[in-house]
């Protein structure tokens, strides 16, 4: 009987060994940015068979290296989070990419721990962003207890930190062609319809 | 005149009658007895003496060589015996340390996700290196699993053989 029960032990922990000791390639959570030093570190968007995912003008869709993180550049307005009709110029994803500050990003939960977003990026709760119609019913649907975006916030004395026509405030880069918002309200709603065109904070170029 | 006859007759009429009597009922007691045990047992177990006797094999006598056949065939089970439990060993500690490398692997890509980043470059070194040792892994759990198959036979036919190997397993003195 004991002989019966070593065997059957060694057996259940050879088991439990493998399974808990065997490398598994996970796939990298959604809001994760690869490290890197120029745009070469970086690679195109590919589908399941390894073939480039093109945009609507047959250009394949391109990391860039923007503050130290592989990126797909944008210069829509975080406002598209709440107008899918919005173009921000980021790649079709399942998980849902969001022009924020210049980059495409994903949502985080800013009370998870540890954070969701890559070093340097930090995830910028909805809360931050003032009252935006429809955002709350929106916020009321997501699973994060603390939804935000991962992203960089922009530096006011410095343009070049958000794309081209759109200005920085209160660390949040906002389209002015609908109007100044109005920011101690927390107004943003002037901010949408972003469609210009520009170079991205940090981006090393091809 | 006949008169007299009739006792002369009677007289000479039993030894007669006493020979056939004789002859018709007496006649097993002049069979003499068959030698052997097919004498003392019942005709209707004549299968007895055949379960009795030793089979052809059983009977013949031990070649002259089987003592040194007998020596090899102990000498091949015990170096089997510990082939099987070095390999054991071997894949053994093989599992323990491939596992721990592909489990600290994975440990070091899921922190480089979660916390510490990771270039493109690192991320496919990490990968190759936790997939090599996943199959080192599973290499060294096949070579355990087969040295322990391997010393689990041989140590049976110890067993089975009352070997020096598993004297005290069995009563093997009795036999």
């Amino acid at each position: 009987m004991s002989r019966l029960r070593l065997i059957v032990g060694l057996t259940v922990s050879t088991a439990i060994g493998l399974v808990a000791g065997c490398f598994r390639d996970g796939t990298p959570p959604p809001a994760f940015r690869f490290n890197c030093e120029a745009d070469s570190d970086c690679e195109a968007l590919v589908d399941d068979m390894g073939e480039p995912i093109v945009d609507e003008n047959g250009d394949p869709y391109t990391e860039q290296c923007i503050a130290g993180l592989c990126q797909y550049a944008c210069s829509g307005s975080v406002l598209g989070f709440i107008d899918p009709s919005a173009a921000s110029g980021c790649p079709p994803d399942n998980d849902g990419y969001t022009c924020f500050n210049g980059t495409c990003n994903h949502l985080c939960d800013a009370a998870a721990d540890p954070p969701e977003c890559s070093s340097p990026q930090t995830c910028v709760e909805f809360a931050e962003f003032g009252d935006i119609p429809n955002l709350d019913s929106i916020l009321e649907q997501l699973p994060q207890e603390r939804p935000g975006l991962c992203g960089v916030l922009c530096d006011a004395d410095d343009a070049s930190t958000c794309p081209d026509g759109q200005l920085c405030f209160d660390g949040l880069c906002i389209d002015l062609s609908g109007g100044i918002p109005d920011t101690t309200t927390g107004d943003m709603t002037g901010g949408t319809g972003g469609t210009t065109t520009g170079d991205m904070t940090g981006s090393t170029g091809p | 005149m006949s008169t007299p006859r009739r006792p002369r007759a009677r007289a000479s009429g039993l030894p007669i009658l006493a020979l056939i009597t004789a002859g018709t009922t007496a006649c097993a007691s002049f069979e003499a007895p068959r030698p052997g045990p097919s004498a003392l047992i019942d005709s209707r177990l004549h299968i007895v003496p055949v379960l009795a006797a030793k089979t052809s094999i059983e009977a013949e006598p031990e070649p002259a060589d089987t003592g040194g056949r007998k020596a090899g065939r102990t000498t091949a089970t015990h170096a089997v015996l510990w082939t099987g439990v070095v390999l054991a060993a071997l894949g053994g500690a093989g599992l323990v340390g491939f596992g721990a490398t592909s489990y600290a692997t994975d440990s070091k890509l899921s922190k480089g996700y979660n916390e510490d980043g990771l270039t493109r470059e690192e991320q496919q070194t990490l990968i190759d290196r936790g997939e090599a040792m996943n199959t080192a892994t599973i290499i060294s759990a096949s070579v355990g699993l087969l040295g322990a198959l391997m010393a689990v036979t041989a140590y049976g036919v110890e067993y089975t053989n009352c070997g020096p190997l598993a004297p005290k397993s069995r009563r093997c003195s009795e036999r």
